[in-house]
């Protein structure tokens, strides 16, 4: 019996912390849209801490995701109930907000934002990479998601 | 003896042999992280400090201690005793010094990239200041020429009673001052080339030739502002994030307070642990307890204070750079302008000469004098707007002092982006 609680209690614990890498997620959608708001603003301290918040959150995500096999295998069975096609709509950057911030980045040639700004495209391929091939399809097969990849550079044409 | 001859005559030309090594701007930044010895020291100390995790680590395995075990038949109450040697993970103590080394490696290593980020500066800025004294010397080595001409006109008319003879002499006083300003310029560059080197790495029997930069065009600059600088400024700097892992340490020790009664923890905290000394942990739960605990709060305010006013040093030094550059910017044109003007003055001067005009040599000393300052005065704003830049890029880790770090270092860490 006892036995039994404790792995009851353990497998709690365990996709609790899977389901913070989703909650993650979630909040992501929120931030992304804060940045949009701010894209075209100047890049004051506040506005910095809010592009910060939503590119270290993709950062986030994706630290807990590749150095946990585990968590890995658990997006791969609940694929379907969590990545919708609205994905790419909801939770990324598209490239015309992403220019306009980047443009605002550098000041006289120096760089004045975060770095996970600055490799925002890195971080994006690397969290291609942790999707399989047919779950990349079928993100990518929304047709807005498609065009937002690509103008990314995600996606070849 | 042959070999012995060899080996003699291989040492005494590795002595007197030396080479020249081409240096430029770019390459300042690679040489100091290689061959700096503060800088190789500080990665020592890393080392160290990555070594006392795995030191931690291993002292919750069992050890053998013969002594303890020999006292075992004599006395059967030491078997207590005997558990820090034989399960030392059952001490929560030995866990808090693993989860604290860990801390304080990363606290070393904020503390390295801060260092390391200072000694690229220091020579960076070196290097500029040795290529704007090697400018002013070359300026100076022109109006040498240019003094020696109007020398040779003056002596010549003197022959003819045009000019008097104290102004001969006052000219020839005056190109022996720049002789003797030339002289002492070189000494300078020798000794900044020599600090250079040592600050790189380089022997000091080697000779550095500094390769030239390009002045930045000042004119096409906009000003900056403080407010969009100091995100980053305080984000990145290595000063304030150490002492995140350093509070975050010290809360490791509270729990030792906590857990001492299950006994107090051998293990070393390592390097940097030394800041928590001042706190007293009791060898077993006493009544000390309320005392060691308000101590280890004591010292997080302590902690706090020091961070609070680091960034207000990050904050006063930017602030103060901000306005510096653009100081810069807005009065680039009273420069050139005064470039241009003195320009103007000698051409006309010289174009009288030309057409034989009856000029007085002070006046065309004075012309000569006007366009050095002028010169000197150009060059320097543009190496001062230079070192200004240079320092903005450390304050807000740009270009060779921009490092990823932590979960970023880890997320692109084995890619080929």
């Amino acid at each position: 019996m006892k036995f039994l609680v404790l792995i009851l209690v353990l497998t709690l614990v365990s996709s609790c912390r899977y389901d913070e890498v989703f909650s993650n997620l979630h909040s992501l959608k929120e931030l992304k849209l804060d940045v949009e708001k701010i894209s075209s603003e100047e890049l004051t301290t506040e506005n910095q801490i809010i592009v910060k918040s939503y590119f270290s959150k993709i950062n986030d995500i994706a630290y807990e995701v590749k150095n946990s096999s585990r968590i890995q295998k658990y997006i791969h069975s609940k694929f379907d109930r969590f990545f919708q096609s609205s994905f790419c709509t909801d939770y990324t950057l598209n490239q015309t907000h992403y220019s306009s911030l980047m443009s605002k980045c550098t000041v006289n040639g120096f760089y004045i934002c975060a770095e996970e700004v600055r490799n925002y495209k890195n971080l994006l391929s690397i969290s291609k990479s942790l999707f399989t091939d047919e779950e990349f399809i079928k993100i990518s097969s929304d047709e807005k998601c498609n065009i937002t990849l690509k103008e990314l550079g995600l996606i070849n044409d | 003896m042959k070999k012995l001859l060899f080996l003699s005559l291989l040492s005494f030309s590795h002595i007197s042999i030396s080479s020249e090594t081409i240096i430029s701007l770019d390459q300042v930044a690679a040489k100091v992280k290689e061959s700096n010895f503060s800088v190789l020291e500080n990665a020592q100390r890393v080392y160290q400090a990555k070594e006392t995790i795995n030191f931690s680590k291993r002292n919750l395995l069992p050890r053998l201690n013969f002594w303890s075990i020999l006292k075992l038949p004599i006395d059967w109450t030491s078997a207590v005793d005997i558990v820090q040697d034989l399960a030392p993970f059952l001490v929560p103590n030995n866990w808090f010094r693993v989860s604290q080394s860990n801390l304080f490696y990363l606290a070393q290593k904020e503390q390295y990239r801060a260092l390391w980020a200072n000694q690229v500066m220091t020579a960076k800025l070196l290097y500029i200041n040795t290529l704007r004294d090697v400018d002013f010397l070359n300026l100076l080595r022109v109006q040498r020429e240019q003094l020696q001409e109007l020398l040779e006109i003056a002596e010549t008319r003197a022959v003819f009673g045009d000019v008097p003879p104290q102004v001969v002499k006052f000219l020839k006083i005056r190109s022996l001052e720049v002789s003797e300003d030339i002289r002492s310029l070189e000494n300078l560059v020798y000794e900044e080339k020599k600090g250079l080197s040592f600050l790189m790495g380089i022997p000091q029997e080697d000779k550095i030739l500094l390769e030239s930069i390009n002045l930045p065009s000042v004119e096409e600059m906009e000003p900056i502002s403080f407010d969009t600088f100091i995100f980053r400024a305080l984000d990145n700097a290595p000063e304030i994030n150490q002492y995140e892992y350093i509070k975050e340490a010290l809360n490791h020790t509270r729990k030792e307070v906590y857990f001492s009664f299950l006994g107090s923890s051998s293990t070393a905290r390592g390097l940097s642990g030394g800041i928590f000394d001042s706190i007293p942990i009791q060898d077993g739960l006493g009544f000390g307890l309320g005392s060691s605990l308000r101590i280890s709060r004591s010292e997080s305010e302590i902690l706090e204070i020091n961070q609070k006013a680091t960034s207000e040093v990050i904050k006063k030094s930017l602030y103060v750079l901000v306005n510096s550059f653009n100081s810069y910017v807005e009065n680039i044109d009273n420069q050139n302008n005064r470039f241009q003007l003195a320009q103007e003055n000698h051409q006309i001067i010289k174009t009288q000469l030309a057409l034989g005009m009856n000029l007085d040599p002070l006046e065309m000393l004075e012309s000569i004098q006007n366009l050095f300052d002028a010169s000197v005065s150009l060059v320097n704003y543009k190496y001062d707007v230079v070192t200004t830049m240079e320092k903005v890029k450390r304050t807000i880790f740009n270009e060779d002092y921009s490092k990823i770090e932590g979960k970023l270092e880890n997320v692109l860490q084995g890619t080929n982006l």
